[in-house]
């Protein structure tokens, strides 16, 4: 089963955690988690899905066949059957929910109905008796108030305190064929996605797709001034070794002082910056190492 | 070899360990076991855990990373959810590209959120009308950052106008329910999928709001003009252009030299009382006798040399709040720090004359306290007295009479380091640079200079 890249605004998320997982660990894709973690919203440190993928983790997963897109925007409205079936999943689970709480808050075991009968008569009787002789019991009225009376009981549905949850994901967004693009053409012809559009954008690409092929993880380079982070295994455990500045071509001149700033800027953040282009003729990718050499100081 | 790139080669000897860790890329999610496990109400922020150089194919690497990456997904698996006491429920409109409140709860609202009036209707006949009320809508970057956080539940409804009785606030939670039972939940993959790209709403925009308001910060849209694109200016408009700037590059050269010389006038008539009296000082002398003018002091010329488009392009996207501050959303204090949010990919460094527009739209600041003064302060607002100022000891009458002798400690006190370093530091007007490459943001301050306010003579 493919996975299935959600697109909205051109921009590639995963949703779904157990996707996250798979990309992570089966096909070494890391992407940068956007969201606010739930349960823990004060913070930067730690977040949560959806899981933003670079433009390049998206293309080249769509390009190997791994993932398709899904255009979000275009969603079409849930239906009927399934707005209803939210609704009473809701209102199952609250009650279940209520059910709980009860069961834990009564120290009595579970009663049989005979025995919820007996109890339902009692309670009305002494209700009866109460508005018969009301007078008798109006300076008890804190009492009376705390005596569980199930006042509301069939006008409101919902019970005073309960859970909300704010769904994740929306599956119906998901399910529409003629809004899944399985490969990279009609979702450029759809104006779905239509990275890369410039030479620099499609080196990049072939850059991360030559990286990805050799085991290696990406990340997003800016932290280190390039295009592309380069880990030899999984961000989570590992550092990163290079950075990596993408060429338009091979035929692309650089400043000497540029190639002075990087060296500089590799050594200061103690990685090794690479220059990486595509070689049209050898249909290869070609990389420098640039390395501070220390003569004459 | 020089000093730091002995640094440098300290740095690379060290154990490639407590290499970058405050600044590393990914976090480790072990780590966050420990911080939902405490008790203690202190405030902690989460370390992100060490790393190791790469893997050796170790049994006991792969037992940590496997660790690690259960870790992740259970914390990334987690429901948003919350008591209904402190949940708040709303409808989502995509035609509005706002959210109505209808449930109003929690602390949030304090700075999320502008009120909108109901206008009241008309009665007709016996129908119950709707009463004439305030009730809360939210643009779609606070929709979003309250639904994904787990504070806000929304539906999505298309509401006609303001009477919708859908709209009605309510505090009854079972009467709500009822009322939206037939509309689609508006989940969290809804509202990225909605919110983003209303308003002018980027993902970029988006991932800075959220990250300073997971941080406590308050945020708000700036205020400023936003740009109309496509708005072409109408025949008359583009003559008066065009005239415009044929007769600016025929004057501009004369101007210029105009008023280098009406300067030069002004300073030497400024400083008349100079010719009178003998100088006092060589402050005075100095000042009398500079001639090169500094500063951006005729923006709105440079302005107009901008098109609409560049004078646009670096416009405040938000004005932030430290969380601390007294803030009040009818009436907000100036902000704390105002930010430019840039897609790394989509823009280059402001244009000279780009800086001189965005400062010249922005307020002067105060120049940062120094050390002794904001050690005074902090000692003073332990003691729970107010901060007081040198200057409010000396009283009025004295103040006058020893008005130049002010001055010139004015003019000493502007030379002591401590002062001035800082305060050119910051610069006059200051504005920060949120450069976001998807999801990753670096930030960066942009002061104008001020070195003719701290003349070395």
């Amino acid at each position: 089963m493919k996975i299935k890249i959600g697109v909205s605004n051109k921009r590639a998320y995963i949703w779904n955690v157990w996707d996250i997982a798979r990309l992570r660990v089966e096909y070494h894709i890391s992407g940068i988690l956007v969201g606010t973690l739930p349960g823990i919203q004060q913070q930067n440190v730690f977040l949560g899905p959806p899981l933003l993928l670079l433009p390049e983790e998206a293309w080249v997963l769509v390009e190997q066949g791994v993932a398709q897109f899904v255009d979000l925007n275009d969603a079409r409205l849930p239906t009927n059957d399934e707005i209803n079936h939210y609704h009473q999943h809701k209102l199952h689970q609250i009650e279940l929910e209520a059910q709980e709480t009860k069961a834990r808050n009564s120290k009595e075991p579970v009663l049989s109905d005979k025995d919820v009968q007996r109890r339902q008569q009692k309670r009305e009787e002494r209700a009866a008796a109460k508005s018969k002789a009301g007078f008798m019991f109006e300076t008890d009225s804190t009492f009376t108030q705390s005596s569980p009376i199930p006042v509301d009981e069939k006008k409101s549905r919902l019970p005073n305190t309960f859970t909300i949850t704010v769904p994740a994901t929306s599956e119906y967004t998901f399910d529409n064929d003629n809004l899944i693009y399985s490969d990279l053409d009609s979702a450029r012809s759809a104006n779905v996605w239509t990275y890369p559009e410039t030479p620099l954008e499609l080196n990049k690409c072939r850059v991360f797709k030559d990286l990805w092929q050799r085991g290696m993880f990406m990340g997003d380079g800016i932290r280190f001034g390039g295009h592309l982070l380069v880990y030899p295994g999984d961000p989570l455990r590992y550092h990163s070794h290079f950075t990596v500045t993408v060429l338009e071509s091979m035929s692309s001149s650089i400043k000497p002082i540029d190639i002075v700033a990087l060296g500089r800027l590799g050594t200061t953040v103690k990685k090794v910056h690479l220059l990486a282009s595509y070689n049209d003729k050898t249909n290869k990718v070609d990389y420098i190492s640039l390395e501070w050499a220390g003569f004459g100081t | 070899m020089d000093q730091d790139e002995f640094k440098i080669a300290q740095n690379n000897s060290d154990d490639s360990d407590e290499n970058d860790s405050a600044e590393d890329e990914v976090p480790d999610y072990r780590q966050l076991a420990s911080f939902t496990n405490r008790k203690s109400k202190e405030t902690y922020i989460p370390r992100r855990g060490e790393k190791e150089f790469e893997p050796s194919g170790l049994k006991i690497q792969q037992k940590a990373l496997d660790e690690s990456r259960d870790a992740m997904f259970n914390a990334i698996d987690g429901v948003r959810q919350s008591s209904n006491k402190n949940i708040s429920i709303g409808l989502w409109s995509n035609a509005h590209s706002r959210a109505s409140i209808i449930i109003q709860r929690g602390t949030h609202f304090s700075s999320i959120g502008h009120p909108v009036r109901n206008t009241p209707s008309k009665r007709e006949g016996n129908v119950e009308k709707v009463a004439s009320e305030t009730r809360m809508e939210l643009l779609p970057e606070e929709a979003l950052y309250m639904v994904e956080r787990g504070s806000l539940l929304c539906y999505e409804y298309e509401w006609s106008d303001n009477n919708d009785k859908m709209l009605k606030l309510s505090t009854n939670d079972s009467a709500v329910d009822e009322r939206v039972a037939g509309l689609a939940p508006f989940s969290a993959q809804r509202a990225f999928d909605c919110c983003i790209g209303k308003d002018g709403l980027t993902l970029e925009k988006y991932t800075v709001y959220a990250q300073l308001k997971r941080l406590g910060y308050i945020v708000k849209r700036a205020q400023q003009q936003q740009i109309k694109p496509g708005e072409q200016p109408g025949l008359l408009g583009r003559i008066y252009n065009t005239l415009k700037g044929i007769v600016n590059t025929i004057f501009s050269p004369i101007a210029s030299f105009v008023r280098l010389f009406n300067f030069r006038v002004t300073t030497l008539l400024g400083s008349r009382s100079s010719f009178l009296r003998p100088h006092q000082n060589y402050d005075s002398i100095f000042k009398a006798l500079r001639l090169t003018p500094w500063g951006y002091n005729d923006t709105p010329e440079v302005s107009t040399r901008l098109s609409e488009e560049q004078q646009h392009e670096f416009d405040v996207t938000w004005d932030i709040w430290r969380p601390s501050s007294k803030f009040r959303k009818s009436a907000p204090p100036p902000p704390d720090f105002r930010i430019v949010v840039v897609d790394t990919h989509k823009s280059s460094l402001p244009s000279l004359e780009q800086f001189a527009h965005i400062f010249s739209h922005q307020p002067y600041s105060q120049p940062p306290l120094t050390r002794k003064q904001k050690l005074a302060k902090e000692k003073e607002e332990k003691n729970g007295k107010k901060p007081e100022l040198a200057v409010s000891e000396i009283s009025w009458f004295s103040r006058w009479w020893n008005r130049k002798q002010l001055a010139a400690d004015e003019s000493n006190r502007k030379k002591s380091p401590a002062v001035m370093f800082p305060a050119l530091k910051h610069g006059k007007r200051a504005v920060v640079f949120a450069i976001v490459d998807s999801g990753t943001t670096s930030w960066i301050q942009f002061g104008e200079g001020q070195f003719g306010e701290f003349p070395l003579y």
